[in-house]
């Protein structure tokens, strides 16, 4: 369901309109997030919120490093 | 859904532009430096010089992994057909474009190099000391970015104390949480507006 991917494949995606997600908590995502993401934290996963999201477009979740 | 498994820390450690309150980065005011590969000579470095000015020269291996400098005084006297190998002075440590500019401000400023995550040069940012050379920041920052740790574990033990007395082994629902917490951050001389700030900040419940 997920393809992990790295940098390159982000950039390629957002030239075409991907949408970002941060999962982390608040005060983490107001510090610096990747431009244009918007903020869903992991806990707040819900049906609800992932309705948010434009289903027509790619949506590119990320966190903060890979531990 | 894709999933960038290297995450935020990746993203900025190879400079590229980010949103947010934290900034600038170092990654945002990095200068393009002369260079000359580690395979050239003295010769070579004297030209490149000519035209670099007073920063010196970072010599690079291939791929742009920078492994030292050399200015004009390190090319006083020797054979134009020196290798730069025998003359460069070491690249001191360098840094990732995700540092704050801030933090190196505070650390008393500098010319870095800054190297992306694989240690391919970026540039040099110049940044000057910060007037204010305190150790430690409103928000328990040192001066090197890192949190205070040891601060914040003494602050969670105080208020988890005070939650198990308040509460004992009755579980608060999120709203009792949070005013009971909002009433001891006020009592502790925080505006109202303050305790509201801080519990959205930490996500604790019944802040919508």
């Amino acid at each position: 369901m997920f393809e992990s991917i790295g940098r390159i494949r982000v950039r390629q995606l957002l030239d075409h309109g991907a949408q970002v997600v941060e999962v982390l908590e608040r005060q983490q995502f107001r510090l610096a997030h990747l431009p244009g993401a918007v903020h869903l934290p992991a806990w707040e996963l819900t049906r609800a919120r992932a309705d948010e999201l434009d289903r027509d477009r790619p949506v590119v979740v990320y966190c903060f490093d890979n531990l | 859904m894709y999933d960038y498994v290297d995450g935020k820390v990746d993203w900025m450690a190879f400079g590229l532009p980010v949103e947010g309150q934290d900034g600038p980065f170092l990654g945002d005011q990095v200068t393009p430096v002369a260079t000359c590969a580690v395979t050239h000579t003295v010769a070579d470095a004297r030209r490149e010089l000519s035209g670099a000015g007073d920063d010196g020269l970072v010599i690079v291996q291939a791929e742009g992994l920078a492994v030292g400098e050399v200015d004009a005084e390190a090319l006083e006297g020797r054979p134009d057909d020196t290798a730069l190998l025998e003359v460069l002075r070491p690249v001191p440590s360098t840094v990732r474009p995700s540092v704050t500019v801030a933090s190196v401000a505070e650390g008393g400023g500098g010319s870095p190099l800054v190297t992306d995550s694989d240690g391919r040069l970026l540039g040099r940012a110049t940044v000057e000391a910060a007037h204010d050379h305190e150790g430690c920041d409103h928000e328990g920052h040192d001066h090197e970015g890192s949190v205070d740790l040891e601060g914040y574990e003494a602050e969670l033990s105080s208020v988890l104390a005070a939650v198990e007395e308040r509460f004992g082994e009755e579980e608060p629902s999120a709203e009792e949480l949070r005013a009971f917490l909002h009433e001891r951050l006020v009592a502790e001389g925080r505006s109202a507006e303050d305790a509201d700030r801080l519990l959205e900040d930490l996500d604790v419940g019944g802040s919508g």
